[in-house]
């Protein structure tokens, strides 16, 4: 029935007609800012023109275009920023697990990612939310677990029932960002009380009006966190207050603040919150609005968060280290080290906010502690 | 023949001919109409990233990095996966379907109970076996953790089923005279059974096993929960290795935020419908090899 003739033919047409439909691909191409730097032909290329400026061949609008990357023929600053000596860890092998909040997961996915490049480990990074990591740091599954709120006293008990000890490294701080549609001319400011009238339990706000009388009447769908987010748990909190955990059940929940990105992005009266790294990944998308906790309106940046103008949404993010492993395991100790020190460079490239001087210190003595540890 | 096959028509009377005609013209669009399907994602993906097609994809570990992100660790995870899925599964699922067809003797209470659960088990849903690994290989008992292993032995107990099923009707498709010629003319049973009716059923028994895995390689239900929706840069080393496959690494690049990630995983559907494609062609080349032999 399938001769080997039938088969080629039927391979031949369809290579004929996927080259038909890559016509307008290749056709795009062309339409790109043709400058004197070659075909932009390949993903990570990179070129320079007559001033020396480097381009590098990049994704962009349904084709690759070259992207200025700031940097100038002969500089090298465009291939690493980071001033730490990597070669000391060029011996380090061994694996590492970690699982845990999708919120901090960024930062230590491109530690991750940039401390195999110098090393020869292997080193896996879930994204299961602060409570599935939790729940599996804490079964001694993993090395170190991500978390965008700190263990609550439940949390750190079952660990210990379960006899792991650990120790809490506070690594970045994240301003927790309310984002609207960037259609969305009339919210600029909220008070934490219009946030909690949306968002406590039972609420029954669905349109913009309800929230303020001068608002359009349009339509508010809802994203935010999953129940296993630490995200979650820290916005309850702030929000609807102690105990928490405590919300509306009828908005889409979600552990992967991606989901919420697009949510928002759909649909012009929609709102969401995630942490501020996803937020700044998405300006042109999203639009955070100001905050009111009782010190005025004040937006989620850098600024505001260290002169604690960004209250009560400005909140520390954490990794936890599974003692027993740092003693089992030579590769943990190596990472944390070239995690803390390449923090600044780190938390610039996922887009955190960087910890002040004297959060520095404080990771430095607890970093100390556990090399001892190690000893 | 021409000139018979019109006389005959020609008598058909004409409600039967437009009957006729109806019948097969819906069968055409049928025909049409699932392929157009096919080829109308395949050509959104090709329309969406067609431009990124090129070694850099396989090449390329995933990063946060737009410019450096590919596929490779989750490529190799899934032929990994895949291959010691087929590994622990062939084998085990060969012999039981033998089992079953030559050796289990008259249907007894025993090999009716164990048609029964093979039949069952191949209509189980795919995430109730990635439950089941959660609780028994990767925690539990074997506590394996979340490796290459315990995710092979996943896959390999969704695809065992449908092996065995499609084994024993290889089997049974071998003309029993065949082995009845053999037995007259003084061969043991196992004799029978080894030059005969195993090397008649090959075909059969190939073309099923690589659909089996074809379907294996697409899964990601069961394996999402042995954790292999994780960020991974590295290649498996052995059993005991984390993974990433590639159906979650298309879905962890999809549901990123940043339009470019979502292009990429269009380029990494296109991948995987190639791998498909490619098994399928070689299930289809393999049986027209095995038939021809056979005939010689």
């Amino acid at each position: 029935m399938f001769s080997k003739k039938r088969i080629l033919a039927m391979f031949t047409a369809t290579g004929l007609a996927l080259s038909l439909m890559s016509a307008p691909a290749f056709a795009k191409e062309a339409d790109g800012p043709v400058t004197n730097l070659g075909k932009c032909s390949s993903r990570n290329k990179i070129a320079y023109d007559a001033k020396g400026i480097e381009y590098k061949c990049s994704i962009a609008g349904g084709g690759l275009k070259w992207k200025k990357t700031g940097a100038t023929q002969g500089s090298g600053a465009s291939t690493s920023t980071s001033t730490i000596d990597t070669k000391k860890y060029a011996n380090v092998s061994g694996s590492i697990k970690i699982d845990g909040s999708s919120t901090v997961a960024p930062l230590t996915g491109v530690a991750a990612e940039a401390f195999q490049k110098v090393s020869k480990t292997q080193i896996t990074v879930g994204i299961s939310g602060t409570g599935g990591g939790q729940t599996r740091f804490c079964k001694g599954e993993l090395d170190i677990a991500n978390a965008s709120a700190a263990y609550s006293a439940t949390q750190r008990k079952q660990c210990e029932d379960a006899g792991i000890k650990f120790t809490e490294l506070r690594l970045a701080t994240d301003a927790l960002s309310v984002v609207v549609n960037p259609k969305n001319t009339w919210a600029k400011c909220l008070t934490v009380a219009e946030l909690k009238k949306i968002w406590e339990p039972g609420s029954k706000v669905n349109y913009w009006n309800q929230v303020r009388a001068d608002f359009p009447r349009v339509k508010m769908p809802l994203f935010g966190a999953g129940t296993d987010s630490g995200t979650f748990e820290y916005f309850t909190e702030q929000i609807n207050g102690r105990p928490a955990k405590r919300s509306r059940v009828d908005y889409t929940p979600t552990e992967d603040d991606n989901v919420t990105v697009n949510g928002v992005k759909r649909s012009t009266g929609a709102m969401g919150y995630y942490g501020f790294s996803y937020y700044k990944e998405n300006t042109d998308i999203n639009k955070a609005i100001a905050i009111d906790g009782g010190k005025g309106c004040a937006e989620p940046s850098l600024e505001n968060v260290l002169s604690g103008a960004y209250t009560p949404l400005a909140r520390p993010l954490f990794i936890y280290v599974n003692n027993d492993q740092v003693k089992k395991n030579p590769a943990i100790i190596p990472f944390l080290e070239f995690y803390a020190a390449d923090l600044k460079n780190l938390s610039e490239k996922a887009k955190f906010l960087p910890l002040t001087a004297e959060q520095t210190k404080k990771l430095e003595a607890d970093l100390a502690e556990l090399r001892k540890l190690a000893n | 023949m021409a000139t018979a096959s019109t006389s005959l028509e020609s008598r058909v009377s004409l409600d039967r001919r437009i009957k006729d005609f109806t019948f097969t013209t819906f069968l055409s669009v049928s025909i049409v109409a699932s392929l157009a399907f096919i080829f109308y994602i395949i050509y959104r993906l090709y329309n969406n990233a067609g431009f990124l097609l090129s070694w850099d994809l396989v090449t390329f570990f995933p990063s946060y990095d737009i410019d450096t992100a590919g596929f490779q660790s989750s490529i190799m995870g899934s032929i990994w996966v895949v291959g010691f899925a087929t590994l622990f599964a062939v084998p085990i699922g060969v012999m039981t379907a033998l089992y079953l067809e030559e050796f289990a003797g008259k249907r007894n209470r025993f090999t009716a109970l164990l048609e029964l659960n093979i039949q069952n088990l191949a209509g189980v849903p795919a995430v109730v076996f990635g439950l089941i690994g959660l609780a028994f290989i990767a925690r539990g008992p074997l506590s394996w953790g979340f490796t290459v292993g315990s995710a092979a032995i996943v896959l390999a107990m969704l695809i065992l089923p449908v092996i065995i099923i499609i084994t024993r009707e290889a089997i049974r498709a071998v003309p029993p005279s065949y082995k009845e010629g053999a037995l007259a003319l003084g061969a043991t049973h196992w004799q029978a059974v080894s030059k005969l009716v195993i090397p008649s059923a090959v075909p059969g028994t190939a073309t099923g096993t690589i659909l089996a895995v074809s379907r294996a390689i697409g899964e990601s239900a069961p394996l999402l929960l042995l954790g292999a929706l994780s960020f991974v840069t590295f290649n498996p080393t052995g059993l005991d290795s984390g993974f990433t496959i590639l159906p979650l690494a298309i879905f962890k690049y999809a549901s990123d935020s940043r339009e470019e990630f979502q292009v990429l995983a269009s380029a990494g559907s296109l991948i995987l419908l190639a791998i498909l494609f490619a098994m399928n062609l070689f299930a289809i080349l393999l049986r027209d090899y095995t038939l021809r032999k056979r005939n010689i």
